[in-house]
């Protein structure tokens, strides 16, 4: 009896050492997450619009976000629900939206993360075009965007797969880096 | 009975460990998954970014509302679409689907309409090849050419530059075309109008296997539902009747009758071969 009550301490004591075990995965994962979203933050903004121009003085590319928190030290800012807009050289525009986004290299990069949507408007809030994909880096000194993930583009007339992508804003052109794939609506 | 109260303390904390270190395994995979370690969550990822609208169009109507639409399938290695000029590229193994069409070239190139329509793809590269394939007339369409243009709208081939046509129906009877430039008119399918241009442009009709006109002139029209075959310009055929040297030349594949004209400041010559008893 006496050894039945010293195995179940013993049982007992594995379960309790099992359970921290548990529970460490979780604790490693949320240091991950407070490692890729949280930058000693400086300062934060709220309901953030940034304007570019050019040396010739015109607007280039405008940069809107919920939140945007700011690390010094890093030179890093994380954007909630960043919005960015190129104007086309027509009527219309380029709108980039993700999820989250980061502002990196003294405000010359950003990247998009999760469900991001580039949409062409031709007109006020008439969508042409519309680009889905998971992540997009903008060079926004050069406004060039571009992603090695795979991207669907739909529009009214066709639908377009492929793997990888990069867009000249300036000169309106689409690269398609590879496993194109369309389908044109008849 | 004794023996029971015994057992039992030692069942339940063995199951609850089996629970824990199941837990335990679980627990690590989702923080691996979260992390991008397992290959699986980079598949998943890939099908995630398609939306919903999008996935149940290619993976559940596809190919029973591409028969229906004729809906055209483009695919290539990589691609290239200018939003100012509207041009669009398709290079590296290009390929253009329809239901039983295909075109292949190692560029397709094209122009949209204003509104984001398509308006026309050409195929460049050498070659370029077109196979149209009509299984319940056992029917079959072979282009090959450097350059093959199809416009969509009007399902009409510009066929270019050493540009060779046949078209294969049944009992084996086909028409077979060698010219500069070549337009088929593709929109019905039972009475396909081609033309064609060029210096030296040859023709060969085959009927039941066997050779029924070979010919070369300067232009050419023929119509796939009357069998009118038109040659104009230096015309030189020979057929059955001999070789006829004349300005117009028309000739009726089923029926077999032929007539032909003079160029101006010629006469029409006969040339006839007397066969061996």
């Amino acid at each position: 009896m006496k050894r039945l009550k010293l195995n179940r301490w013993l049982i007992s004591a594995i379960a309790l050492a099992m359970l921290v075990l548990v529970f460490q995965p979780e604790e490693i994962q949320n240091n991950v997450q407070v490692e890729t979203q949280v930058y000693d933050t400086d300062y934060f903004m709220e309901e953030v619009v940034i304007f570019q121009f050019d040396i010739n003085g015109r607007q280039t590319n405008t940069l809107a976000a919920d939140r945007m928190e700011h690390s010094l030290k890093k030179d890093i800012s994380i954007l909630n629900n960043p919005l960015i807009t190129f104007a086309r050289s027509q009527s219309g525009d380029w709108q980039l939206n993700s999820n989250q986004g980061k502002l990196l290299n003294n405000n010359s990069i950003i990247t998009l993360d999760n469900n991001v949507k580039i949409e062409e408007h031709v007109e006020k809030d008439q969508v042409q075009t519309k680009i889905t994909t998971n992540n997009m880096t903008i060079n926004l000194d050069t406004n060039i965007a571009f992603t090695d993930l795979p991207v669907l583009i739909e529009s009214p007339y066709y639908q377009t797969k492929s793997t990888g992508l990069e867009i000249e804003f300036d000169q309106e052109v689409i690269y398609l880096k590879s496993d194109v794939s369309t389908k044109i609506y008849q | 009975m004794k023996n029971q109260i015994i057992m039992k303390p030692s069942i339940k904390p063995f199951t609850f460990l089996c629970l824990l270190v199941g837990l335990h395994f679980v627990g690590m995979d989702s923080a691996l998954a979260e992390e991008g370690f397992l290959a699986e969550e980079n598949t998943l990822a890939v099908e995630n970014i398609l939306p919903e609208k999008a996935n149940d169009d290619i993976q559940q109507n596809d190919s029973q509302k591409d028969e229906v639409t004729q809906n055209i399938v483009l695919k290539s290695d990589r691609s290239r679409m200018d939003g100012k000029t509207l041009i669009f590229e398709y290079c590296g193994n290009a390929i253009l689907t329809q239901p039983g069409l295909e075109l292949t070239a190692d560029c397709l190139i094209g122009k949209k309409n204003t509104d984001g329509s398509y308006e026309s793809i050409t195929a460049k590269g050498g070659p370029a090849f077109l196979s149209q394939i009509n299984p319940e007339k056992n029917e079959k369409l072979a282009v090959r050419a450097n350059l093959i243009e199809y416009k969509i709208q009007s399902q009409q081939f510009l066929i270019r530059t050493q540009a060779q046509l046949k078209l294969t129906g049944e009992n084996q009877d086909s028409i077979e075309i060698t010219a500069d430039k070549i337009e088929l008119n593709n929109k019905i399918e039972a009475a396909r109008d081609i033309s064609a241009t060029g210096s030296p442009l040859q023709v060969e009709l085959i009927k039941s296997g066997v050779t029924d006109l070979k010919a070369k002139s300067k232009k050419l029209h023929f119509n796939t539902k009357t069998s009118n075959l038109k040659l104009s310009e230096d015309v030189i055929a020979n057929l059955e009747l001999g070789q006829i040297t004349a300005g117009i030349f028309n000739y009726n594949n089923e029926t077999k009758v032929s007539s032909f004209d003079k160029s101006p400041g010629e006469q029409v010559k006969i040339i006839q071969t007397k066969k061996q008893p």
